[in-house]
């Protein structure tokens, strides 16, 4: 067994009887007992109940029609919620939670047979760029130890791109997906608003939070997809919408191309993503370019709104029903106060505050309703260019993986990481991240930006390309992880 | 420029429930004025005769039907509570004996 395997061949092996469900699940929990302590991409190893669901899904491969990914390991970001498994968001406020009930999404993979290794790190309450926020450690890249690995997803990225695990789910809300999947040098996938339900998925921004897949190669995404996605009654921005479908035979696409947004970009960045365009060119497809307004003000509309939205949606942290209290309290309001400051952290105590701000009597006209008429122009911009095009391709991030601190002290740079990934959240389209190159021995990633619910349009076009490619086949080689 | 002041920040911190030492208060009023002179770009933009957008996909919100159906165990929930007695939640005294 080696790692870095994908589903199909993982799948041939598991139905050949190369080695059963329990090995595979015993190979890498092996591994993430070699690397997690360097990496630190998993806050909860949960190998009994591994194994107990990986027994299971050799007993299922014995019969036949097993689910496509019966026996396949993966691994959730830990703000899904895990019946019996603590769930904490990478907070203090939520470290010794433990979920009543099974996400939406964690229900519907174990359904298909996926065997969870456990719950990977992220910023707390993904609020974050680095995954330097969580309260159970940074996550280091897999590339270079000393560099962040993007977030929020970024121990779910960090784990995938170390062959901790095969396949893994995470969420985005600015880019939370797609920058780690970049910096991280895999493949990732920000669905549609509404394509993957949210119920049991703990809330940041509600009307941008989404849940999606990360792996080795956009075939892989397809298919845990594929077992994350469909209309879910629990959750009422659940879309009932027919399931993503690649399209027929090998279509050509016409591509937008907004050479405005590389005006500003690092120039090995844009080179890489040049060549890329060079590729889809080669390969058939038609490049137009394209105009994307209001990019700019597009971030600070995201930081006005989603931190709105989670100074609305952390207000139920109060140390009465679930998560942290504090023990020293003089009465009901200094008790809410005191679990509260002792359970965030200072990102999510900034957020709060913010969004809080601009709500408040006399700035909710001037940034809220502001930001809320931006998201529309921005939104709108998309859609005019999707009059001409099928995809738009873009930079992801403005720069490779950056040193731990770097920006910490600063949070407006922190948060214009994010430029490229935000005004695709705000305009709740479908996103593809995928490596398209290397620059100072660092994944560069770029984005396929598609049209609502056309997953299987910005997937096909990534397959196109990682047929012709092998961006995506190359892996860390993890030596001073291994050493440490 | 924006000034942050100690009245406004006192204000904030109310409003959230949560309380800051000397350090980190100082700090955030170093962020927040910083992220409220960030966000200000957003006047650059006409945004007249624009109708805001709460959300990006236009959705219908499908009802359930009305029907009972027990998903959760009420035990199972209030399990998770840091303090409770009788079936009830425990909190501080709210008001006074006297």
């Amino acid at each position: 067994m080696k790692p870095f395997i994908g589903v199909q061949e993982l799948r041939n092996d598991l139905r050949a009887k190369k080695y059963s469900a329990v090995e595979l699940a015993h190979f890498y929990l092996n591994r993430i007992s070699e690397l997690n302590g360097s990496i630190n991409g998993f806050i909860t190893v949960d190998s009994e109940r591994c194994l107990e669901r990986a027994a299971l899904a050799d007993r299922q491969l014995a019969h036949s029609n097993p689910h496509p990914l019966c026996g396949i390991p993966i691994a959730h970001k830990d703000l899904f919620c895990t019946k019996g498994v603590r769930t904490t968001c990478a907070s203090n406020m939520l470290g010794s939670f433990i979920a009543p009930y099974d996400a939406t999404v964690v229900k519907q993979t174990a359904e298909a047979g996926t065997v969870s290794l456990g719950k990977t790190n992220m910023d707390e309450f993904a609020m974050g760029s680095s995954n330097e926020t969580s309260w159970f450690g940074v996550v280091r890249n897999p590339w270079n130890l000393n560099c962040v690995p993007g977030g929020s997803s970024g121990g779910t990225a960090a784990s995938v791109s170390s062959g901790m695990t095969p396949l893994a789910t995470g969420s985005d809300t600015g880019g939370s997906i797609r920058q780690p999947a970049s910096l991280c040098g895999i493949t990732g996938l920000k669905p549609t608003y509404g394509r993957v339900s949210r119920f049991g998925m703990i809330a940041f921004a509600s009307s941008l939070d989404q849940g999606g897949p990360l792996a080795h190669s956009a075939t892989d995404v397809y298919e845990l997809l594929a077992a994350m996605e469909g209309h879910d009654p629990m959750d009422s921005t659940s879309a009932d919408v027919e399931n993503t479908t690649l399209p027929a035979g090998d279509r050509s696409f016409v591509i937008g191309y907004p050479e405005s947004l590389f005006d500003d970009l690092d120039s090995d960045i844009a080179g890489c993503i040049e060549r890329a365009r060079l590729q889809f060119e080669a390969l058939g497809h038609k490049i137009e370019v394209v105009e994307l307004p209001h990019i700019d003000a597009a971030v600070a509309a995201y930081y006005v709104i989603s931190s709105a939205e989670a100074s609305t949606n952390l207000a139920r942290y109060d140390g009465v029903r679930y998560g942290h209290r504090t023990e020293v309290s003089e009465d009901l309001l200094d008790m809410y106060c005191q679990s509260r400051t002792e359970g965030f952290g200072l990102e999510v105590k900034r957020r709060i505050l913010t969004g809080t701000y601009s709500l408040s009597v006399g700035y909710f006209d001037a940034y809220y309703l502001k930001a809320q008429k931006i998201r529309r122009l921005v939104r709108d911009g998309f859609l005019t260019a999707f009059e001409n095009v099928d995809m738009i391709l873009a930079p992801v991030t403005p720069t490779t993986a950056f040193e731990f601190n770097s920006m910490k002290a600063d949070p407006v740079e922190m948060y214009k990481q994010d430029l490229y990934t935000i005004p695709v959240s705000l305009a709740g389209l479908p996103a593809l991240s995928l490596p398209c190159g290397f620059v100072n021995d660092l994944p560069v990633g770029m984005q396929l930006i598609g049209r609502h619910f056309a997953e299987g349009e910005v997937l096909a076009g990534g397959m196109a390309f990682q047929d012709r490619t092998d961006w995506h086949e190359h892996h860390p080689t993890l030596e001073s992880a291994s050493a440490l | 420029m924006h000034d942050m002041d100690d009245e406004t920040i006192e204000r904030l911190l109310t409003l959230s429930q949560l309380s800051l030492d000397i350090e980190d208060r100082e700090k955030i009023r170093r962020d927040l004025d910083a992220i409220i002179g960030f966000i200000e770009i957003m006047d650059q933009v006409n945004t007249e005769g624009v109708e805001p957008l709460a959300h990006a996909v236009d959705l219908d919100q499908p009802l359930r039907k009305d029907r009972a159906v027990i998903d959760f165990e009420r035990d199972d929930f209030q399990s998770l509570a840091p303090k409770t007695a009788d079936g009830f939640y425990l909190v501080p005294k709210v008001l006074d004996q006297h």
